[in-house]
């Protein structure tokens, strides 16, 4: 299929167009930038997964706080009606939330004035066989918002399972447009929640598990338009490296790698997809991500560091072209995907200079604090003390240092490893706390075995080569599989942490932090929590319908404030919930460390609204009651 | 579904393009119906099928009866084997033994209907939850045929519990064997035919 614009399309949305102009012509703003980000300055809006640009996930209201959280109870709740995977955060802007769903990622518009109400929804029909390359499950990560300029309507972005990017009138659900950003039978999928910078809406790739080659991309939001597209391996032409790449940090490496760090062709091939989470600086006017796991798994079959995977990224917005570019885990031997949350800061360093910084939990167990100007390395720390196959970050080289005990390679089944292939932290978006300079992470405790073997190239199958066995990390329950997961507060200048508890489960979703004093974030096993963030002392919790694997997120309605998370277990930790209990296969592999998750919760997706003494819009009984025909 | 409806449905057959003949193999194996294992969802065989394939002996029998002819024909292993490499083992395992789909070689079956011919067709065809998507449209039926029978080849259970085995297929039967397999087994087998045996 070829990128799909039609005139039908086309003409919906100049009419549409009409209409939006003259409801925005009282307000129409000097760019549709700087609108997002005043939108996102109001308690009422939560206009991107991380809040804001930073990604920070802190929101500044104190209605709800350790005094009366207590108190929290739920206002309202919507099921999605699908199963598997929900993970992200809902969005809300203008007094609409908006929530995304698994495949066949179904999108809802409610009314918070009377959410009982669906607006518009959004249900495409898909290739159901893009469920055969999925790599964990069929999740998605949530939708991102462009507020319109005038001429064109306010637009939510959403990604399908099947390679689509579709751009929908916010006010009435209509597809305004849809583009193939990637082919499904070549493994090419979307998770992602896409990621509006002014008037181009970017979206990374998926499917390193086939061999897929990593690309991000950006759209012209108004037409569905290709603008650039960047790719994390190949010539430097591609991956968008130019003369000034890594001017602060040569040694990070510059020109040929993308190419010479592969043997032959194998980059062709060699995954790097990003399918994790974007932060933006518009000062600096460059945006973050990580690139993901070299294909396959097997490092036999891909000899050399394998660059550009692995790597965080500062590259500039309007072009894709990189500034920097730091290469975390050269040669991965143990899928660690290095696409996680990036969290914008400033803090001062340990000499006393304010900077601008980056901050991500990658998955290979270590937490990496850098300049986002220039890509200097600040400060990288274990996640927790129980990482073993890097002794520490050379800070100066920025290489890691190995140990070889804990290296895998054919003919060898490397044991005892941590963290395991699903990484001490993955994909959950966590907080961060600038009046307490804390992020709040949340984390696997999982180990792992690994034994390599030889597979072929196959264009639209899995490429991976490695069998696992996952069991908790040491400070866990072996004997039953219980203790899989940490939550911490993280001080990225000094490295230390300030508090740290342990968890059943992993706290696979991340985090919410608040003024309130609070830390918010979901279970695997279907708990909503609430912890003092400067002690990390539970305060309240309340069970869900089921696991969560997204984070909560938070905003003011008509002077009341809530808290909202998705619940909906899946994803990597809930590939095994399909299985029935009684399979003797169901422990095996990626499976075996949540075997017991299913004596806790079942899937079911939705979202669950909080607020002090759940106070909600139907208090008064009269609203969205049926008061006959009119 | 009503009358007419499935008379549209085969018009449409007939018009986008499948061969007459299709058109008349779907109507003379109207007596089996073939159901989506979630939703009981009659599959669209003809509609989805790849065009090749499709009217080899074995399939057209395997439509008729819902008995696949292939199982324990030597011959066909090599092709089911390479099917199976292609498509399934990323999931469920080199040999079957499960990954991220639950293993296939022994005889648990989350869907019982999965140890009979046909029902282990319609799992592979219209797919089952989660990521176990379908498999209709890029398989083709004749490969799906030897496919089962690889899948029926590599399980190491009890003969006494596979139910998809005749009294003299149990009698005969012998749990897989990877050495056997790479070693001999293939070779041998690949020298033969993969068609319906004479009797
Ligand atoms: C993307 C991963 C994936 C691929 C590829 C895949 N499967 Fe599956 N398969 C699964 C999952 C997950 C399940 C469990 C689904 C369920 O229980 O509904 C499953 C279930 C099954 C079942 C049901 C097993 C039972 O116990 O009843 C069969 C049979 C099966 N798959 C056969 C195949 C075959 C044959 C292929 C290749 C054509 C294949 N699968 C390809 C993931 C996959």
């Amino acid at each position: 299929m070829k990128q799909r614009i039609t005139t039908s399309m086309l003409a919906s949305a100049s009419c549409m167009a009409v209409a939006a102009a003259l409801q925005f012509a009282i307000t129409a703003p000097a760019s549709a930038n700087q609108k997002l980000v005043e939108l996102s300055k109001s308690n009422e809006n939560w206009i991107m997964p991380g809040r804001d640009y930073s990604s920070q996930n802190y929101s500044p209201m104190t209605q709800i706080n350790v005094e009366n959280v207590k108190k929290l109870r739920t206002a309202w709740s919507f099921s999605t009606g699908l199963l598997h995977g929900h993970e992200g955060t809902p969005l809300v802007v203008d007094g609409l939330m908006y929530v995304h769903t698994s495949f066949p990622n179904n999108t809802f518009a409610l009314d918070l004035n009377d959410p009982g109400h669906i607006i518009w929804q959004h249900k495409p029909k898909q290739d159901p066989a893009a469920r055969s390359v999925a790599c964990c499950d069929l999740v998605n990560r949530g939708l991102a918002y462009w507020p319109g300029d005038g001429k064109t309507p306010a637009l939510i972005i959403k990604t399908q399972l099947d390679g689509h990017l579709v751009a929908l009138n916010a006010k009435t659900g209509e597809e305004f447009w849809k583009v193939e950003n990637g082919d499904i039978k070549v493994g090419q999928t979307l998770t992602q929640a896409p990621y509006v910078i002014k008037d181009l809406a970017l979206v990374g790739s998926s499917g390193a598990e086939l061999g897929v080659r990593g690309h991000t991309t950006a759209y012209n939001v108004k037409t569905g338009e290709q603008v650039w597209r960047v790719y994390a391996t190949g010539p430097d032409s591609e991956v968008g490296i130019g003369d000034d790449f890594n001017k602060a940090n040569p040694h990070y490496g510059q020109k040929g790698l993308g190419t010479g760090t592969w043997e032959g062709d194998a980059w062709k091939i060699g995954g790097g997809t990003n399918w994790g989470w974007y932060a933006y600086d518009p000062e600096t006017n460059l945006f973050h991500y990580g690139s993901g796991n070299p294909a396959p798994w097997n490092e036999t079959m891909r000899p050399g560091d394998n660059k550009w995977t692995m790597t965080i990224w500062g590259r500039d917005a309007d072009t894709g072209q990189a500034k920097f570019g730091y290469q975390k885990t050269p040669h991965d031997e143990w899928d660690y995907a290095g696409v996680n949350v990036m969290i914008l800061s400033e803090q001062k360093d340990k000499a006393g200079k304010m900077r601008k910084l980056l901050t991500h939990p990658d998955r290979n167990g270590i937490v990496y604090t850098l300049d986002r100007e220039n890509g200097d390395l600040v400060s990288a720390n274990k996640l927790d003390d129980t990482v073993n196959w890097v002794k520490q970050v050379d800070l100066k080289s920025g290489l890691p240092v190995r140990d070889p005990e804990y290296s895998t390679y054919m003919d060898h089944k490397g044991k005892e490893i941590c963290p395991s292939a699903m990484g001490y932290h993955n994909q959950g978006h966590d907080s961060y706390d600038p009046t307490k300079e804390l992020f709040y992470l949340g984390i696997n405790h999982i180990c792992m075995d690994w034994e390599p073997f030889m597979l072929p190239y196959r264009a639209g199958q899995f490429f991976v080569g490695a069998t696992l066995w996952m069991y908790p990390g040491p400070k866990g329950d072996r004997q039953n599989y219980l203790g899989l997961g940490q939550i911490k507060a993280y001080n990225a200048i000094s490295g230390e942490y300030k508090w740290e508890k342990m968890e059943r489960f992993s706290v696979w979703g991340g985090t919410l932090a608040t003024a309130g004093n609070l830390v918010f974030y979901g279970t695997l096993d279907g708990f909503i929590k609430a912890r003092n963030s400067d002690t990390g002392e539970l305060l309240w919790k309340h069970k869900l319908p089921s696991g969560v694997i997204g984070h909560p997120m938070t905003f003011e309605h008509k002077g009341t404030q809530y808290v909202a998370i998705m619940y909906g277990v899946g994803g990597w930790p809930g590939v095994g919930l399909v299985f029935d209990l009684q399979d003797p296969t169901a422990g095996l592999g990626a499976v075996g460390a949540f075997k017991n998750l299913q004596n806790y919760t079942q899937m079911g997706g939705g979202v669950q609204v909080f607020s002090l003494d759940g106070k909600n819009p139907y208090d008064d009984v009269n609203v969205g009651e049926w008061t006959g025909k009119s | 579904m009503t009358l007419k409806k499935i008379y549209k449905k085969w018009a449409c057959v007939a018009l986008t393009g499948a061969s007459m003949l299709g058109a008349t193999i779907a109507t003379a194996n109207a007596q089996q119906v073939f159901r989506n294992t979630i939703t009981g969802e009659e599959l669209k065989i003809l509609e989805v099928a790849p065009k090749e394939g499709r009217d080899t002996p074995a399939v057209k029998s395997f439509l008729e009866t819902g008995i696949n002819p292939y199982i324990g024909v030597k011959g066909c292993l090599p092709r089911g084997e390479e099917a199976y490499l292609v498509a399934c083992s990323g999931c469920h395992g080199h040999l079957g033994e499960g990954k991220v789909g639950p293993g296939l070689n022994d005889n648990y079956w989350t869907y019982p209907k999965n140890t009979t011919d046909k029902g282990l067709f319609e799992t592979i065809f219209g797919g089952a939850q989660g990521m176990m998507g379908p498999h209709g449209g890029d398989l083709q039926l004749d490969e799906v045929l030897a496919l089962i029978a690889w899948i029926r080849n590599l399980n190491i259970g009890e003969a006494k519990d596979a139910e998809w085995l005749t009294d003299a297929q149990k009698a005969s039967f012998k749990p897989f064997n990877a050495k056997e397999w790479d070693g001999s087994g293939k070779a041998e087998a690949a020298k033969e035919q993969c068609t319906i045996p004479a009797n």
